[in-house]
């Protein structure tokens, strides 16, 4: 039996296949403009890595922020829960995940089966965010894959008082004026997001093991940062950006199978 | 007795604790403001962008038109924040404020004496405005007109908790209980009781599917936004209760109206109100969370939505102890800081993934 998990975020959208237990595919692909055309873009992706046909799909779920918009899922589910499951799934031990994405971040404190049991998410507010990010790595002339090795490289980490991105983002220009070099301000900023990403954690409790998810999960930087303001290890799957799309597809198979 | 006119002034008011039945016996027609602003922004001129957002919102719809149907307001001393809104408003919005009434914060005997003592204050403020007297008849028969009108309510609570009344009806004729002339407003909540006993299902035919959803006790300042329910009950979870101006925390027993005297009537008004249901602005905390818990027992909640106005002080001062009892009574309880009625991306996710972390348990 096959099932689809599609997570349709701010910046990326991905769709996985999976059959019983096995992910037989997945994809990646950028938004733009259309939730619903990236959805299903990314889902005819994964549907031809995984050499299937989209008529052998018994069940589709779709999450993400762009979930409402892809009308042609069985079921839509929040991303709080398929972050869970999705996690629960790669590494049953998991008591906590953190995603980063693109918008968002959010904290779910993970039970048994996959269950959230408790969740934390930021506000409208792109600090602690993906963009946040996006926003500095423009600022300094740097892709965004090159930061977290720039953040690792730095002796110390310039201090970032704002939480604000767009205050930010001035208080790196002043850094840049001042003399701070781009390993400085880039450890700076991974460690500003990693201190706003650890207050929203502590108002769901950290349990270890922690998962850490989404897009930024790729920036060893924030890895580091954020290890260290939490003071546990973080577990980053080979894929943190599947994650969602996954627990999607665990409930699409839930679903089909009752 | 006849009320004075049925066209006299209309007065805004930003609290429940001012009994409108005073207003009503003065020829007044009391009308509960609700924020209606467009550009809420307009409000910073005045306020801070951190200040509540259900205070800078009200401002705001005063600024951005004027609202020429309300011809007086009167403020109450509920917080800092209605306290600044009043000192804002005197500068700058251009309709008169007939009166600032304190309200105690406890409801002991002396408390109440002395709220009944501030009412008879009150009513003299209004009388130097309207010309008319304040009588034993008159307030005889205002205290008469909202009992009926809090009879039709509760009668319509009963079918909407019955699942006869959807949701949202019953909330519009609950707003318009507190934004219509009182006795235009029981005509039209009669015609709506009317209307439910000629077409009520017995009880075995009453719609009990929606009961099989996550039930919720909503707790707001004067209302959940609109966009908050419809979004719980588009996933088909089902709100129970909803502890909030609008509904819980309006008095909703008859105030007794055969008193002798002025005194008697003030002080009834005066006890009826202070003893309604406890709101944060209460001294006794310990009272408020012992009401939410009983009450979320009382109509078997499953969880709590707390849909505060961001930056609204005593709400979210109160927010860790509530969350606390909630926890110790095995309910869950999510927060929402909402700017406006309209609700973000995060608060959608917020809300659904609450709903499914309830159904999951």
């Amino acid at each position: 039996m096959y099932v689809a998990g599609i997570d349709i975020g701010s910046t990326s959208g991905e769709a996985l296949i999976l059959e019983d237990e096995r992910i037989v595919g997945w994809s990646i692909v950028d938004t733009g403009y259309s939730s619903r055309r990236a959805a299903e873009e990314a889902l005819d992706l994964a549907l031809s890595h995984s050499g299937i046909e989209r008529t052998q799909l018994q069940r589709i779920v779709a999450t993400g922020y762009g979930r409402v918009a892809v009308d042609f899922a069985h079921q839509q589910v929040t991303e709080i829960t398929c972050y869970a499951r999705g996690a629960y799934f790669l590494h049953p031990q998991v008591q906590t995940v953190i995603d980063i994405g693109g918008q968002d971040s959010k904290v779910v404190a993970v039970g048994a089966g996959g269950r959230p049991l408790d969740f934390a998410m930021n506000d409208k507010c792109a600090a602690g965010t993906g963009r946040f990010l996006e926003v500095i790595a423009r600022a300094l002339q740097l892709s965004l894959p090159e930061m977290g090795d720039w953040a690792l490289r730095a002796k110390q980490a310039a201090e970032i008082s704002s939480t604000c991105t767009v205050f930010a983002e001035s208080e790196v220009v002043t850094l840049v004026a001042e003399g701070a070099t781009r390993e400085e301000i880039v450890a700076g900023i991974c460690r500003s997001i990693a201190r706003r990403v650890a207050a929203m954690a502590a108002r769901v409790g950290v349990e270890p093991p922690v998962m850490f998810a989404g897009g930024v999960a790729r920036n060893c930087g924030v890895v580091r940062a954020l290890e260290e303001a939490l003071g546990h290890p973080l577990i980053v799957p080979e894929e943190p950006q599947i994650v969602g799309a996954l627990g999607a597809a665990l409930v699409a198979r839930d679903g089909a199978t009752t | 007795m006849k009320a004075y006119t049925d066209n006299g002034p209309t007065v805004g008011l930003f609290s429940s604790f001012v009994p409108r039945e005073l207003l009503f016996a003065l020829g007044c027609v009391p009308v509960r403001v609700f924020p209606t602003a467009t550009k809420p922004t307009l409000a910073e001129m005045y306020l801070p962008r951190n200040f509540c957002a259900l205070t800078r919102n009200l401002l705001a719809s005063f600024l951005e038109e004027e609202r020429p149907r309300i011809q007086a307001v009167i403020f109450t001393d509920d917080d800092d924040s209605s306290r600044r809104l009043r000192d804002v408003w005197a500068e700058y919005v251009p309709v008169p404020i007939w009166g600032y009434l304190e309200v105690p914060r406890t409801n002991d005997s002396l408390a109440i004496r002395r709220f009944a003592s501030l009412l008879a204050d009150l009513s003299r403020e209004i009388e130097s405005h309207t010309g008319n007297k304040l009588t034993v008849g008159h307030l005889r028969s205002a205290i008469a007109v909202y009992n009926e009108q809090r009879h039709l309510l509760e009668s319509l609570k009963a079918s909407w908790l019955r699942g006869n009344l959807p949701t949202l009806l019953y909330r519009n004729l609950r707003r318009l209980a507190l934004t219509e002339h009182p006795q235009r407003a029981n005509e039209a909540l009669q015609h709506q009781v009317n209307a439910m006993s000629a077409s009520m299902p017995s009880e075995v035919q009453v719609n009990k599917a929606t009961d099989a959803g996550t039930r919720l006790l909503l707790i707001a300042e004067l209302a959940t936004p609109t966009s908050v329910v419809r979004q719980i009950e588009s996933t088909g979870a089902r709100v129970v209760t909803e502890v909030s101006d609008l509904d819980e925390l309006s008095v909703a027993q008859q105030v007794p109206e055969k008193g002798e005297t002025l005194e008697d009537l003030l002080a009834s008004l005066a006890e009826a109100h202070l003893t309604k249901p406890p709101a944060p602005r209460t001294r006794a905390i310990r009272r408020r969370l012992d009401y939410l818990a009983q009450l979320a027992r009382d109509r078997g909640a499953h969880a709590v939505i707390c849909a505060y106005s961001k930056f609204c002080d005593l709400p979210l001062a109160e927010y860790p102890l509530l969350q606390a009892e909630m926890e110790r009574v095995g309910i869950p309880v999510l927060l929402l800081e909402l700017e406006d009625e309209v609700l973000s991306g995060q608060h959608r996710t917020r809300i659904e993934a609450f709903l499914e972390m309830i159904r999951h348990k």
